[in-house]
């Protein structure tokens, strides 16, 4: 294959990965919008999902949280699955647990990790819906009602919440991390009017307790794996906006190893879910493909364009290389003029 | 508004090789990953700084 043909190829993927699928997707969600059957006032029992490992900075208030969600407290529990604590967490979970009968507490000596985790509260959850959130967002008083709303419709097999990352001031977070936060939901939302999510916010999703079984436990991505799970037996994982979760925009250093964390989960899934990327079982495989698997392949076809430019070194080949070093060479100066800034 | 735009090619790169990380960390064993960020093949070594 020619230098310029793979130019071209590699140019048209990264468009099509950033611009033309989410463009398509506007469009294909708005022709073929499906809306979800909610039922307003519908109230099964619930049992709120926290996998806990060294938590005790936030396991209290998180645990009042969850227990003063605007739900019938006789439908309401709260099981929280303690993974080898060595902060006291165990402490003020058993001791909160004495003093009220809603949670309930299961518990492994040593750390076993997250699907772990999930997997022995699935055995001490009793209820009808699982509602999973995580220890340190805050969540909205009325995110029960929302959620379960939704999995009224029996179209649907799992319900996300949205996460909003506030600034220190507790305003919504606009600046770069935000803004790419906003992009990534607006595609959920599209997808989810279309079909499904291609997974769920791990801050706070649910799932109908008959529609779970335990996951893998070197599984990283539990927020994508348990939704994925209901979409391939024939269900939807839809996105509702009005639950609501909080939580702080963390450091950028922070930001950056949760997403390479997040991006190793995504080769792992493909691993553990071949049959993801069978077109004729998966109903959301072009939008896996294009969104997810096609974020994987772009770092390449970005190499594959620099270097195809730079073989060329011609007309508009050669514009495009020196534009392409411009914007690398923005890309490594910007953190050391922003480092700068800070130090004055 | 300069400033956001001047840190965008810098966080679409750091994005782009966050993927090639992440296909790093995918091949040599992820490990147990939690939801508090941390790095992906070291083993839990206490709470992050908070931003509290």
């Amino acid at each position: 294959m020619s230098a310029r043909a793979v130019f071209w190829i590699s140019a048209a993927l990264i468009v099509y990965v950033y611009v033309g699928y989410p463009l398509l997707l506007a469009a294909a969600s708005r022709l073929r919008s499906r809306p979800v059957r909610r039922r307003p006032g519908w109230e099964p029992t619930v049992s709120v999902i926290i996998a806990a490992h060294d938590e005790a900075r936030h396991i209290d208030a998180k645990l009042d949280n969850c227990l003063e969600l605007d739900y019938p407290p006789r439908k309401l529990e709260v099981v929280v699955s303690l993974d080898g604590p060595t902060d006291g967490t165990d402490e003020i979970v058993r001791r909160r647990a004495a003093r009220d009968s809603r949670i309930k507490v299961c518990a492994s000596p040593e750390r076993r990790g997250k699907a772990a985790a999930l997997n022995r509260a699935f055995l001490h959850a009793t209820n009808e819906v699982l509602l999973f959130t995580d220890a340190r967002q805050r969540l909205e008083p009325d995110v029960a009602r929302t959620l379960v709303e939704s999995l009224a419709d029996p179209e649907v097999g799992s319900v996300s919440g949205e996460l909003l990352l506030l600034d220190e001031q507790g305003r919504e977070a606009g600046e770069s991390v935000g803004l790419y936060w906003r992009y990534e939901k607006t595609l959920r939302r599209m997808e989810s009017d279309l079909h499904s999510m291609l997974g769920a916010t791990g801050a706070l999703y649910a799932v109908r307790r008959r529609d779970v079984a335990p996951i893998p436990e070197q599984t990283i991505l539990d927020d994508m794996m348990i939704p994925l799970r209901t979409v391939l037996a024939g269900k939807r994982a839809v996105f509702e906006p009005r639950a609501r979760a909080y939580d702080r925009v963390s450091p950028p250093e922070w930001e950056y190893r949760r997403k390479v964390r997040t991006l190793a989960g995504n080769y792992q899934l493909l691993q553990l879910m071949p049959e993801l990327l069978h077109p004729g079982r998966n109903p959301v495989f072009t939008q896996l493909v294009s969104h997810k698997v096609g974020r994987l392949v772009v770092p390449w076809c970005l190499l594959a364009l620099y270097l195809s430019s730079a073989w060329v070194q011609e007309g508009i080949y050669a514009l495009a290389f020196q534009a392409q070093t411009v914007w690398y060479g923005l890309a490594l100066l910007i953190p050391l003029m922003i480092r700068k800034d800070g130090d004055r | 508004m300069i400033k956001k735009a001047l840190l965008f090619p810098y966080v679409f790169a750091a994005m782009n090789w966050a993927v090639v990380a992440g296909l790093a960390c995918f091949l040599r064993g992820s490990g147990d990953i939690w939801q508090r960020p941390q790095p992906v093949l070291r083993t839990h070594q206490g709470p992050p700084e908070t931003w509290a």
